[in-house]
């Protein structure tokens, strides 16, 4: 493992300018749409989503191959003058998922935004197309970034990238949405900006690496910590701070709606553990990562039983990320301090997986509630009878989404939840143990609720729309990698541990 | 062999996704006979004492041995029979796919259980055959059928959790040595937490055997699902229970305070449920509660073998359970006979006091496989007993039967298949008992063995008898009992628990609350970093 500073000395590794290339490439191809107008945007979008993926999987292949981080030092300036790109194991990982998860709903929303031949270019596709560029370029930022003003740019992007997609049906209820997503994302983005400030004014550095060294429990640090963490954890939506969550995600089309809960949630958590395992390692308090975990386990316990007693299917699923994002936050009080044993690996693989099987199964679920809702022209749960006979490949897109939701095997869920409670007995964290244990029950009522209502005879006869095949099966293909990722053996994974700061 | 299994697993699984096809799903309801047919590829194994283990995919191993070989052969015969009647049944039925789908779900899971050799697998394939249960009980649709669906679904789920806690835990407690479950119940016995994963596995899986008091489901989802479903659930994916039970307990290493409280919580189970059982006049509820009995005897006995120490108690287990299986299945197949003739209830009677071990029926062999067990002093006698109670139960259930009016029984399924499935019973009870117990089967015919397996029943009839010519009238009681008393309790208390969740989140929902908990958070945090902080 070659730590930040050596780096620092020995400058760009090879390959380090694909970091680039996955930040840049989807500017590039932004600037290129709005130049070339609505009328290419799908195929800019197509070219650039490829390219990004062959850059993620160059990255992942680099990283596996020589065990250690690449980096690339922007115009060779060295830190804390310039800037250095850095992919570790788990950016590497988060490239190659947003890159596969980016795809899959670009090409199912390849229809919906299309730009249709003689008519005057519609605004909203051009929006659509564009937003979702940017969000890709901003979160290949956010993985890569190893100082705090430029995570700070990569999370302003993210948001600024998303709202749109939140708004872009229109109507008063989702432009309430957007609006309340906006706030609250910005008052994140407030104190977020205020803590890094304190950082600054103590330490006269952004970088991760030059902060790690130096660090020192003071009053100014303690409160910047404070400030970062609360605002990160206003932007991941986690309870209680979830308010603009549910009608943001159940309001966006469903391939919005797809990677906002599969990615867009997940940016800001990415940076919150950079920022406690990298950052600020040795200021990891047990008391405020308990604080985190029980904050966690309120978001699972109340998130899934909020999602059980919703009537829309859109809003079952999206109250469901709310409760599945509350399993990520056990991650800060299961690693400890003193990293390397067994517990601690297993701990960090189990929020990695979860991190990644909740990104494909919800991916997965947004697009066949989508489905759902186009086919019957409704999504509520209470008559969804018949659904089966109609559309039974979004019936088993839901359920085997859902198997890893409830964390079933073979399902990266349960290989997640596994790792998780294994680290969490362990340790004697029997609380947290519990709280695991129940969110799986929890989330195994909500399933079966909705899967009990699909399977049921029809309630009365309705007009039926008809959906492609193709749509049916990418949301198919999405799902069944969550259901694959079960099929890995179960010990901590190598790979995810690359390039940890020590 | 590694073929054989993969094919008992996937191919009722492949027959659920020819259910996606129109055309060909079409065939699939026809066909639910023949999913379980590489089942009884492995049914030589029965009668061998060997193990051996697989790998199948990944981590995911397979391992087969005596008892779990003579809980396939028996469950496999059953699913068939069960499978060619209900495709009978469902000819021209509204809805026949989706009963398949339900039925080769649970299929899979309920034989690959089985063989399921990791900790990993058997998780997978043990809520194979218990969630989609729920569509078979359910099927019906009517609020009684949904309400059953629901408990039976709960029960399934919590016993679920229990389970991957106690697995968690094995894991955890063998040092990532593996997920095999040898490997992991090597560990247990010297584990401190011993204690917790036995309860963990007792109540877990417990609650799939309808063990006293985690009963409250099964009376209620017997009597609610079509006949066929009731058969098989009854018959084959209760013994998902079973082996839970026989994999998970440590039997060859003594714990004689775990396994003393396991044999006393089985044969209070066992008394139980014949007692209660009496209680009801429905014919189904009647075989519901003689499961909670007979499997509470099975449970007991596992209990015996841990406190002693006996390893061999599984496959004892296992060969009793064989005569379960199908004779209980069979007994549900036959409540959609429209007035059995006197030599069909005949043979029925037969069958079912072979549960209390009527000399020469397949079942008496079962009982006195036991003995090598539990066989002696007070806890024999006991189980003696708990013979008379299935006795008196049985006869009460032969009396409905005659009695019930025609128009009660309204399932036409084909008339030879609970005979089949009780003949398969009684051939199989012979056949293997010498393989399983090492002393030829003539052994049963002895004078002595003769009395001591007849006393029993005989009491039984007696006591009977007594009852009916005294007139006694038992009180009637709702199937469930107490059971059904926590599930009501449990109905009406989770949507309350629910609102308050759901109020509590609109609370925090609003901007004012969220907006003032993040500033408290953030003093909050500041204040436990600086404050309690040892810097």
């Amino acid at each position: 493992m070659i730590p930040l500073q050596a780096i620092a000395e020995t400058g760009t590794t090879p390959g380090g300018a694909l970091l680039v290339l996955g930040i840049v490439m989807p500017a590039v191809a932004l600037v290129a749409l709005i130049g070339l107008g609505g009328r290419a945007a799908r195929m800019i979008v197509a070219a650039a989503l490829l390219f990004q993926l062959y850059v993620a999987v160059r990255v992942a292949l680099l990283v596996a191959g020589s065990a250690t981080p690449l980096a690339y030092v922007v115009g060779g300036f060295q830190p804390p003058l310039g800037i250095t790109l850095r992919a570790d194991g788990v950016s590497a990982l988060m490239m190659v998922v947003s890159a596969v998860i980016f795809l899959g709903a670009a090409s199912f929303a390849w229809k919906d935004f299309a730009q249709a031949r003689g008519q005057p270019e519609a605004r909203l596709s051009l929006i659509f197309w564009s937003a979702l560029l940017a969000m890709a370029s901003a979160l290949n930022l956010l993985f890569t970034s190893t100082d705090l003003f430029n995570l700070y740019v990569g999370l302003e992007l993210l948001t600024f990238a998303a709202i749109p997609v939140v708004a872009i049906k229109g109507g008063a209820e989702t432009l309430r949405a957007a609006l309340r997503y906006l706030l609250f994302a910005v008052f994140g983005s407030m104190l977020y900006l205020f803590g890094i400030v304190l950082i600054y004014g103590a330490y006269g550095t952004l970088a991760i690496s030059a902060i790690a060294a130096q660090v020192q429990p003071n009053a100014a640090t303690l409160a910047a910590a404070g400030f970062v963490t609360v605002g990160l954890l206003a932007k991941t939506a986690l309870f209680p701070f979830h308010l603009w969550l549910p009608p943001a995600h159940a309001g966006a089309p469903a391939a919005g709606s797809a990677v906002l809960s599969a990615l867009v949630v997940k940016g800001s958590l990415f940076l919150l553990m950079r920022l406690w395992f990298d950052t600020f390692p040795s200021l990891r308090e047990p008391a405020d990562m308990q604080l985190l975990a029980f904050l966690g386990a309120l978001a699972v316990i109340i998130g899934s039983v909020t999602a059980l007693r919703q009537p829309r299917l859109k809003l079952l699923v999206a109250y469901s990320t709310v409760a599945q994002i509350g399993y990520m936050f056990f991650v800060f009080t299961l690693v400890p301090k003193t990293a390397g044993d067994i517990v601690a690996s297993a701990a960090w693989t189990g929020a990695w997986l979860q991190v990644v099987a909740h990104a494909f199964a919800k991916a997965g679920m947004f697009l066949a509630a989508g489905l759902v809702a186009e086919v019957l022209g409704h999504d509520r749960i209470r008559d969804l009878g018949g659904l089966s006979a109609r559309a039974p490949l979004v019936v088993l897109t839901f359920a085997i989404s859902g198997l890893s939701l409830m964390g079933l095997p073979p399902s990266g869920g349960f290989s997640a939840k596994f790792m998780l409670l294994a680290a969490a007995l362990a340790e004697g964290h029997w609380v947290w143990a519990t709280v695991i244990i129940a969110g799986g029950v929890l989330a195994g009522a909500y399933v079966f609720a909705v899967l009990a209502r699909m399977m049921a005879a029809p309630t009365k006869a309705a007009e039926l729309a008809s959906i492609g095949r193709t749509r049916q099966l990418i949301a198919l293909g999405l799902a069944s990698v969550s259901v694959l990722m079960g099929l890995m053996p179960l010990h901590p994974i190598a790979f995810f541990e690359i390039g940890r700061f020590p | 062999m590694i073929v054989t299994i993969m094919a008992m697993i996937l191919l009722p699984l492949a027959m659920a996704l020819l259910l996606l096809s129109a055309p060909l799903g079409r065939l699939v309801p026809r066909l639910l006979g023949v999913a379980p047919a590489p089942a009884l590829l492995l049914l030589p194994i029965a009668w061998e004492g060997s193990v051996s283990s697989y790998t199948l995919l990944g981590s995911w191993t397979a391992i087969v041995d005596q008892a779990g070989a003579l809980l396939l052969a028996a469950s496999g015969l059953l699913w068939m029979i069960g499978g060619f009647a209900a495709s009978q049944w469902l000819k021209g039925r509204e809805g026949a796919g989706r009963f398949s789908l339900w039925w080769l779900l649970t299929l899979s899971g309920s034989l690959g259980v089985f063989v399921a050799g990791d900790v990993v697998s058997f998780y997978a394939l043990y809520a194979l055959a218990s969630l989609p249960a729920y569509g078979l009980i359910a099927f019906g649709g009517g609020e009684e059928a949904q309400r059953a669906g629901r408990a039976t679904l709960a029960a399934a789920l919590i016993g679920e959790a229990l389970i991957l806690a106690a697995f968690v835990l094995l894991t955890v407690e063998a040092q990532g040595q593996g997920l095999a479950i040898a490997t992991v119940m090597h560990a247990l016995p010297a584990s401190p937490e011993a204690g917790l994963v036995i309860t963990l596995v007792v109540v877990g899986f417990g609650l799939k055997i309808g063990l006293f008091p985690l009963h409250g489901w099964m009376p209620m989802s017997y009597a609610a699902g079509p006949l066929a479903a009731a058969a098989v659930l009854s018959g084959a994916t209760s013994k998902a229970g079973l082996i839970g039970l026989i994999r998970f307990l440590p039997l060859d290493a003594p714990m004689p305070v775990a396994g003393g409280m396991i044999l006393a919580a089985g044969l209070f189970s066992a008394f139980y449920g014949a007692v209660l059982g009496l209680t009801q006049n429905n014919p189904r509820s009647v075989l519901a509660y003689s499961s909670i009995s007979q499997l509470g005897q099975m449970a007991a006995v596992l209990g015996a073998g841990l406190a002693a120490g006996v390893p061999g108690a599984g496959s004892i287990v296992a060969f009793y359970a064989v005569y379960h299986v199908l004779t209980k299945g069979g007994l549900f197949l036959m409540l959609a006979a429209a007035r059995p003739p006197l030599w069909q209830l005949l043979l029925a009677g037969v069958l079912a006091l072979g549960f209390a071990g009527l000399p020469l029926s397949g079942g008496a062999l079962g009982k006195l496989a036991f003995k090598d067990v539990a066989g002696s002093g007070v806890t024999g006698l006991l189980f003696a007993l708990a013979a008379t109670g299935s006795t008196v139960l049985m006869l009460h259930f032969l009396r409905l039967v005659k009695a019930a009016p025609a128009a009660a029984k309204q399932e036409p399924l084909p008339g030879w298949a609970w005979i089949a499935a009780g003949l398969a019973a009684t051939l199989l009870m012979w056949s293997l008992f010498g393989a399983v117990t090492g002393v030829a089967a003539g052994y049963a015919l002895k004078p002595g063995v003769l009395f001591e397996l007849g006393w029993p029943v005989a009491a039984g009839a007696a006591i009977a008898w007594a009852l009916a010519a005294a007139g006694t009238q038992l009180p009637r009681i709702e199937p469930g009992d107490v059971g059904a008393r926590a599930i009501a309790i449990a109905e009406r208390e989770a949507p309350r628990l629910a609102r308050l969740a759901t109020r509590f989140e609109i609370r925090a929902h609003q901007w004012q609350v969220s907006t003032l908990t993040l500033a408290v958070v953030l003093i909050l945090w500041v204040v436990l970093q600086g404050w309690l902080a040892p810097h």
